[in-house]
């Protein structure tokens, strides 16, 4: 109608708009509380992080050791989707096996995952396997108990739908069972990827001679904030750009019947 | 509704071979619960002819479901047999590798990450002869033209029931099992698939058996009316009304008023609707 | 009857307990087996045996050395999961409550759960130095975007029809919120608080080892440090032991209670850390 209701939808309504209000806000804060209160060294500031942050990319210091950290995710990350699904399928498929692991679960999931961080840097000492195996072993319970819910879940109607017309066991756990439980087993996979990279910069703070994690511990040591925020703020970027471009668009190629069958609700 | 043509060429792909008789013997089915042994039916006997439209009728929880899933297969049968005979005559054992059996369920049970026509595909696993536009073609046959790529959460109700159909029907079987099918439905979309049903039924000629807890479908569609209850068959009706059956004639309500009695004779009236 | 119940209870021995016991049992060969694997393949032998670690972890509390490091991280656990519980019902209630609510704090909730945990406590320690405050506000900073979610989809998918209904028979407000409302949110928040508080503990473990001179992470690193594998191992075992006590003394029970009377709630949200 008039300009006025049209820049009041625009300043409330448009997502990417309040997006960048919330940005604004929080970085205010920010500024203002450091700035305000004479608390720059302890808080740092907007400017001397994004200066920090672009001086990381310049000097290319930033590359040995996101490589370092990408590695032991994708290391880690396998892990705990080969370890999870094969637990959560033998779950699934057996009704012993699922009384057995249990308790596993039950337990894997409140377990600290630190503690594992620290074993594994006693057993391991510097390098990739602490980390690797911490992001490995933590979050496979998740794993499991998400793929071993998807195969429970299983509508029987379904299944008995392709006995009756004889369909064979392969082409129904292939066309049925495996499609059936991919939405759960993703949701798994995610969570073990989000586990992995907080994870490996965990392990990487205890004990690694490069890495993101390790160059956080580093910041730490010298007590410096905007060192900290700098490793911080450009990991994340490189994870949230890597969550959108990658896997989100596996995520929409591999559940578009989703998609399509909502709009039609 | 349906527009099938008598196209010659139509006809000829879709038509089957001789329907298949269904022959029951002493057939029964129980389950072990909790508390103990409970038997469904036992010693039961039929015989249904080819070319049939035979609808079983009961109560909720007369195990007329469980009848059906043991004669199509998807139960084992605690005692007796069940025996396909196809109209070329030579079979083996009980008739399950010769005779072909489509089966429709009261909900449509498509897998939700398939088109229609790949639901269709889905239970054609070592066919040399399908192809999709076999299942275009079945799908044209109740009425989806415009649905092939569709996925089930796309459809309506009435439209994923009608895949199902398709389904059943695309294996080209001698028998047709369905159960329910039309309960699920609002009574428009019901209607027109009953009559669509019949229509199918009348130009390709199979052996139906029907199961519905609805009197009134029963007449509409049945040449017999088969009643289960107390785990036996207490009635068998021939239905001698003309096709098609005009559900306000007096002819028709006389006979469901028939059927009505017959069909709470055995105990003491509850509604059977 | 006696027959019958004799074997009841014989088969529920070997359905549930057979196999716990199994699981039991391979969890004291595996972690026998690391432990010997380590001790023969490696310089030092850094994981420790089940008996020595459990025999040390015992005589933590009967010495009640334990309570030093224990009592303070379980205090920092309930100030931060209350903060939490605080903070995060407020946002989630903003978020289901009203649009601009749900696209200004999005970020926030996002930013929330995407944070590494070391840099949590790597900023925490920074800011706090050594103390009290650094867990708990770790743990309320990290937990809280997690109860939002669950708080905002609890009021999301509150039954606004039976909202409209008991308001069309003058339902005073108190006796809503109390009788209809509540109830409706009960799921939620018990979701938000059975995982928040595990998620809680995992935050104050992970901060006391960067930012605190006491408490249970504090001190397994410390044993670490020194080379104390058993001492470590011990801490380790000790504090499970409450955890085991908290998710099946408290939680699974009242997780059967409150979720009773639905069952519609969405896994995914619920998942732990």
């Amino acid at each position: 109608m008039s300009t006025a209701t049209g820049l009041r939808r625009l300043l409330v309504e448009n997502r990417q708009v309040v997006f960048l209000e919330a940005l604004a806000t929080a970085a205010a804060l920010w500024w203002l509380a450091s700035a305000g209160f004479g608390l720059t060294d302890t808080l740092s500031s907007p400017p001397l992080v994004a200066a920090a942050v672009a001086e990381l990319l310049a000097s290319g210091e930033w590359v040995p050791h996101f490589s370092a950290t990408g590695r032991r995710i994708a290391y880690g990350f396998a892990i705990s989707t080969v370890l999870g699904t094969a637990f959560g399928l033998l779950m699934g498929l057996y009704g012993f096996w699922e009384k057995v692991f249990q308790d596993y679960i039950t337990v894997g999931l409140a377990f600290p995952s630190v503690f594992i961080a620290l074993f594994a840097a006693m057993a391991f000492g510097v390098g990739d396997t602490a980390p690797t195996v911490t992001a490995g072993i933590a979050p496979f319970p998740f794993v499991a108990q998400n793929v071993y819910q998807g195969v429970n879940n299983v509508d029987t109607g379904l299944l008995e739908m392709a006995r009756s017309f004889e369909v064979s066991r392969i082409r129904t756990l292939g066309r049925v069972v495996f499609r059936s439980v991919l939405p759960e087993w993703f949701a798994g996979v995610r969570y073990g990827f989000a586990g992995a990279w907080k994870l490996v910069t965990l392990a990487e703070a205890i004990a690694a001679e490069q890495g993101v994690g390790f160059m956080i511990q580093t910041e730490l040591t010298r007590l410096s904030m905007t060192g900290v925020l700098a490793w911080t703020v450009l990991f994340g970027a490189v994870i949230a750009v890597f969550e959108y471009l990658v896997l989100r668009r596996i995520e929409e190629r591999v559940f578009d019947w989703r998609e399509q069958s909502a709009v039609a609700w | 509704m349906s527009e099938h043509t008598t196209d010659e060429t139509e006809t000829d792909r879709l038509a089957s071979d001789d329907a298949a008789a269904i022959r029951v013997e002493g057939l029964g089915k129980r389950f072990e619960t909790g508390e103990g042994v409970e038997t469904v039916f036992s010693d039961l006997d039929l015989e249904i002819d080819p070319g049939s439209f035979v609808v079983l009728i009961g109560k909720s929880g007369s195990g007329k479901s469980t009848l059906l899933d043991v004669i199509s297969g998807v139960l084992e049968p605690s005692e007796g047999s069940v025996t396909f005979v196809p109209g070329d005559a030579d079979i083996e054992g009980n008739g399950r590798e010769e005779v072909e059996i489509g089966h429709v369920f009261q909900s449509p049970r498509l897998l939700p990450w398939d088109t229609a026509v790949e639901n269709i595909e889905f239970v054609h696993e070592d066919d040399p002869d399908y192809t999709d536009d076999l299942a275009r073609e079945y799908l044209d046959l109740v009425g989806l033209s415009e649905h092939y790529e569709k996925f089930p959460g796309q459809l309506s109700g009435g439209q994923r029931q009608r895949v199902g159909i398709a389904r059943a029907l695309s294996i080209d079987p001698e028998v047709l099992l369905l159960d329910e099918p039309f309960s699920n439905l609002d009574e428009i979309t019901a209607d027109s698939l009953r009559r669509e049903l019949l229509s199918v039924w009348r130009e390709l000629g199979k052996t139906v058996l029907f199961v519905t807890h609805d009197i009134t479908e029963a007449v509409q569609l049945a040449d017999r009316i088969l009643m289960l209850g107390d785990g036996e068959i207490y009635a068998d009706l021939e239905v001698d009304l003309p096709r098609p059956r005009d559900v306000d004639s007096g002819a028709f309500v006389r006979f469901r008023g028939r059927a009505v009695e017959r069909f709470h004779s055995i105990d003491g009236g509850e509604d059977g609707r | 009857m006696a027959v019958e119940g004799a074997r009841l209870r014989g088969g529920d021995l070997t359905d549930r307990w057979l196999p716990r016991a199994v699981g039991l049992g391979l969890t004291f060969v595996l972690w026998w087996g690391l432990a010997k694997w380590f001790e023969l393949t490696s310089p030092v032998s850094p994981i420790p045996y089940p008996v020595e670690t459990l025999t040390a972890a015992a005589d933590l509390y009967l010495t009640g050395a334990v309570f030093a490091h224990l009592l303070p991280t379980l205090s920092r656990i309930v100030v931060g999961f209350a903060g939490a519980m605080l903070l995060g019902t407020v946002a989630g209630v903003l978020m289901g409550t009203t649009a601009y609510g749900e696209k200004f704090l999005s970020p926030f909730v996002v930013l929330g759960l995407a944070l590494p945990s070391v840099a949590l406590a790597a900023m925490a320690r920074l800011v706090w130095g050594f103390s009290f405050a650094a867990p708990t506000t770790a743990a309320a900073v990290a937990v809280s975007p997690f109860v939002a979610i669950n708080v905002w989809k609890g009021v999301e998918n509150l039954d606004r029809d039976r909202l409209e209904m008991a308001r069309s028979f003058e339902v005073s407000n108190r006796r809503l919120l109390r009788r209809v409302l509540l109830p409706d949110v009960a799921p939620a928040l018990f979701a938000a608080s059975r995982f928040g508080v595990a998620l809680s503990w995992k935050v104050v473990t992970v901060t006391e080892v960067f930012a605190a001179a006491s408490g249970v992470g504090y001190r397994v690193n410390q044993a670490r440090g020194s080379y104390q594998y058993v001492d470590a191992g011990a801490w380790v075992v000790a504090f499970m032991a409450v955890v085991v006590l908290v998710e099946y003394g408290a939680f699974k029970p009242l997780e059967r209670r409150a979720f009773a009377h639905r069952d519609d709630e969405d896994v995914e949200l619920t998942g732990a850390r």
